[in-house]
């Protein structure tokens, strides 16, 4: 494989204490490499002088692939009049789509953004499958998918016999049949009482039908997560999202995890935390909560967030939230679908319209940068917007820039809802995020905290060659004032490069490389418990399933490119 | 006025785009400069020059400019799109995308049109003497009610398919013959008249708008609502003989009922039960 060398870059490296010092960067066979290895005389040279060299951006919640995504598709020819990609022969593939893009140019876009990892948040097990199939039909981006295990009825069957062996057992089975990253949990319990016809379940409310409530299912799960070792947290989409007055169940979701995590790990990653940041009885004194989210956050180590941050236009939401889809139903009046999968979970769509002149609309905008902007360690918070339902991943460019400058923040403010602007209190925050600040927030901090932070989200020896450079001069421009170059930089990296190979020139792909698909398996498990945990579900399986357990398990064969990344769970901790 | 006559080389297999066949482009141009208009065939670009022989001289603005083809352009796509000024005679069979977003001047079609006539047209006219296919009128698949037709006139003398006048908004389509299923879908306004029958659910989820059929219908969907009964309906300029049954609806889009529904007594004896509904109540 080729030898690079990018040359005097202003380099941004969070996790290697590296803030804008110009340095040179090396890369052989696909990884980071000292200067000094490299035959400098063959190593392609990448000129990088008045240019900014990251690593390649992380992502840590982004719907890209999987069922509900592509149902999105079908529901929505419409958003695939709006963009396109054309083919280019033996360089790219062709795709449409805005909100919700073909697999092909989802990866281009990420790539032309400088952004080389995604994480798909939410799989329903049972269609797992189908999310590794268009996972393997993303290109370059490297990916891993989140399984939701909120409603599962296996999970629910040993919660309420507090039998935390079993379902560690269970968890670390299924993560490795269905070759997923991570525990996800969306809206603990709901699916379960949705169809019973409850819809808003509160933390402490029993579960229909089962001895249990959503703080069971959180800190019963989070447990499990500690016990395996995982290298993600729980991954948490409150009780009660998109509902005024939910900000006190966010704080009691994250503090009822609070002392479970060893020192230095996390105990819950709250996802979108805009959606399940509102005081307020009701949408008309809806107001924004993001400063008793800062607070807790600001003063708690065990818990991290992710934005979730609406950009005005239309979108298509979709979560595993069915009555919430069904909640917005009802407002947005047009298109719904919503899926009920066995005995696991359930999901919907609902295409949307985000409004500046909407006071809800514009209380939620302010309400994902206020939290950004009040959390004082970039570290505990991530750059999302929860792609596709606050927006597309592509306005990332964007939020940058308002992440960057109250001067861009100002001019959205004189453009929305009059009763919205008065209340807020983002007028009234100054702080302007620098360049490592953002480099934290879109790489490092995401990197670090899905456990990926030996090889991604970092430029030192090692890691592998991930990197983004944009065409911005921090020493020459006020990044600050003059914003627009902020997101022109960032729509459109100078160069992107993929695993050593350069994939994007000047904000078009060049090259259509496949990255790899992260899964964990947990080693070293008591065989004997796990033999009987599959035992039991096989049972159950015969007796309940739509499929049979051998059809269930996704093999090797069916991922691309796979990279395990090996978990050694504690031994000798009790219940 | 001007014309310029543009007559196919050979039979056209694979779809043609033709967007740029439309007046407001031609007024003007020498026959070197129309010859040199390139146009989408199948994966390849081509020219214009490559697949019509061009006569004749187009006038100095798109109003003095007359565009005629001559023999079958059944797979040439889009032609007339955008256009706001001139006119184009099809003389032959035509194909999809029609005048659409047209916002004026005329379109005559002298055989039959593919689908999407006149898709999301803003004005001018268009007359079609053969049949025409499926979302006359119409928005593209997806959209909202409200998207499709927005002003203008479509007179069809043949046949239409399914879906005429899909989320329409306004303006006028008159089909001579009969139409495929749920004419005025989604529609938001405007007028429909199909003189001929209709193969079923006319007005599916229409909010607002007129839907007249004077033919055969099988059924009235059952969120309509008999409202009124007429001896005639104004449709454009021309009153239309009835008696007409008027239902309103679509009450599930629409709590309001504001749509209008007329459907012609005569052809539809399976309707007049109804009426007793219309009967004030007796205790």
């Amino acid at each position: 494989m080729s030898e690079l060398l990018i040359k005097n870059g202003y380099v941004y490296d969070p996790i290697n204490n590296i803030n804008g010092e110009v340095m040179d960067i090396a890369v052989k066979n696909g990884k980071i490499v000292d200067v000094k290895e490299i035959d400098i005389t063959k190593a392609k040279v990448i000129d990088a002088k008045d240019k900014v060299v990251m690593p390649g951006g992380v992502d840590i919640h982004a719907h890209v692939a999987g069922p509900k995504v592509n149902m999105g598709r079908v529901m929505r020819p419409e958003d695939h009049y709006k963009s396109f990609m054309k083919f280019v022969p033996s360089i790219r593939r062709s795709g449409s789509g805005r909100s919700v893009p073909s697999t092909t140019i989802t990866g281009y876009r990420y790539a032309r953004m400088g952004w080389t990892t995604v994480i798909e948040p939410a799989s329903p097990p049972l269609k797992t499958r189908h999310t590794h199939d268009e996972l393997n039909d993303i290109p370059i981006v490297d990916k891993a998918a989140l399984l939701l295990m909120d409603a599962n009825w296996f999970i629910f069957d040993y919660l309420e016999n507090k039998d935390y062996d079993r379902v560690a057992a269970f968890v670390a089975w299924i993560l490795d049949a269905l070759k997923c990253y991570a525990v996800k949990l969306v809206d603990p319990g709901e699916a379960e009482s949705w169809s019973w016809g409850i819809v808003g379940l509160n933390f402490d409310e029993q579960i229909p039908g089962r001895n249990l409530t959503p703080r069971d299912i959180v800190t019963g799960l989070a447990k499990v997560n500690e016990m395996l070792n995982l290298p993600h947290s729980i991954h948490v989409h409150c009780n009660k999202l998109g509902e005024p007055g939910n900000y006190e169940t966010t704080i009691k979701t994250m503090h009822s995890v609070r002392g479970i995590a060893r020192s230095g790990r996390k105990g819950i990653h709250v996802t979108h935390v805009q959606f399940s940041s509102y005081m307020g009885s009701c949408w008309a004194d809806l107001r924004s909560a993001s400063e008793k989210i800062a607070k807790y956050v600001n003063a708690h180590e065990h818990a991290s967030i992710d934005m979730g941050q609406v950009c005005f236009g239309d979108t298509t939401t979709m979560t595993a939230d069915a009555d919430f889809e069904f909640t917005l139903f009802h407002l947005a009046k047009w298109k719904w679908s919503n899926m009920d999968v066995e005995l696991e979970c359930a999901a919907g769509i609902v295409p949307f319209n985000y409004k500046p002149s909407s006071y809800v609309h514009a209380t939620q905008w302010a309400i994902g940068l206020e939290t950004a902007l009040l959390i004082k360690d970039p570290w505990k918070i991530v750059l999302s917007t929860d792609h596709p339902n606050a927006a597309p991943f592509t306005k990332y460019p964007r939020i940058i820039a308002w992440l960057m400058s109250k001067k861009a923040r100002d001019e959205v403010i004189a453009k929305i809802s009059r009763k919205a602007a008065k209340r807020l209190s983002l007028p009234a925050i100054d702080r302007e995020m620098t360049l490592y600040e953002i480099a934290v927030m879109t790489r490092a901090a995401p990197a670090k905290l899905l456990g990926l932070s030996k090889f991604k989200g970092h430029l030192g020896v090692g890691a592998d060659a991930d990197i983004a450079i944009y065409d911005l001069n921090p020493a020459k421009l006020d990044l600050s004032k003059d914003y627009k170059a902020v997101v022109k930089a960032f729509r459109r990296a100078a160069y992107t490069i993929k695993d050593g190979e350069v994939v994007v020139v000047d904000g078009e792909v060049v090259n259509t490389t496949y990255g790899k698909t992260f899964y964990v398996k947990a080693e070293g498990l008591d065989e004997k418990l796990v033999n009987e945990v599959v035992q039991d579900i096989s049972a159950k399986f015969k007796e309940r399933y739509s499929v049979c357990l051998e059809n269930y398990v996704i093999g090797l064969n069916e991922l691309r490119r796979h990279h395990a990344i090996q978990v050694q769970p504690r031994r000798g901790r009790e219940s | 006025m001007k014309e310029v006559m543009l007559i196919p080389k050979y039979e056209i297999k694979v779809p043609v785009e033709a967007e740029l066949i439309r007046p407001d482009v031609f007024a003007g141009k020498t026959i070197e400069e129309l010859s040199a208009i390139k146009v989408r065939e199948g994966n390849r670009i081509s020219k214009l020059g490559e697949l019509f022989h061009i006569k004749g001289e187009p006038g100095p603005s798109p109003s003095e400019t007359k565009i005629v083809i001559e023999g079958d352009v059944s797979k040439v796509w889009r032609v007339g799109e955008k256009m706001k000024d001139g006119q184009v005679v099809i003389k032959g069979n035509a194909g999809a995308f029609i005048g659409q977003k047209m916002e004026g001047g005329s379109i005559v079609v002298e055989g039959n049109v593919d689908m999407f006539l006149g898709a999301k047209m803003k004005g001018g006219t268009i007359e079609v003497f053969g049949s025409a296919l499926d979302a006359v009128g119409a928005c593209y698949r997806g959209e909202k009610p409200g998207k499709g037709m927005k002003g203008g006139t479509i007179i069809i003398h043949g046949d239409a398919g399914a879906e005429v006048g899909r989320g329409m908004k306004s303006g006028l389509i008159i089909i001579e013959g009969k139409c495929g299923p749920m004419p005025g879908v989604n529609m938001k306004g405007g007028t429909i008249c199909v003189k001929g029958s209709c193969e079923g659910k006319p007005g599916a989820r229409m909010i607002s708008g007129k839907l007249v059929i004077c033919g055969h219908v099988s059924e009235v969907l059952s969120s309509f609502y008999i409202e009124d009964y007429k001896d005639s309906v104004k449709v454009g300029v021309e009153r239309i003989p009835g008696p007409f049954l008027v239902f309103s609806g679509d009450v599930l889009a629409n709590p309001k009922c504001e749509g209008k529904l007329f459907i012609s007594e005569q052809a539809n004896p399976h309707l007049k039960p109804l009426l007793e509904y219309l009967k004030p109540a007796t205790t």
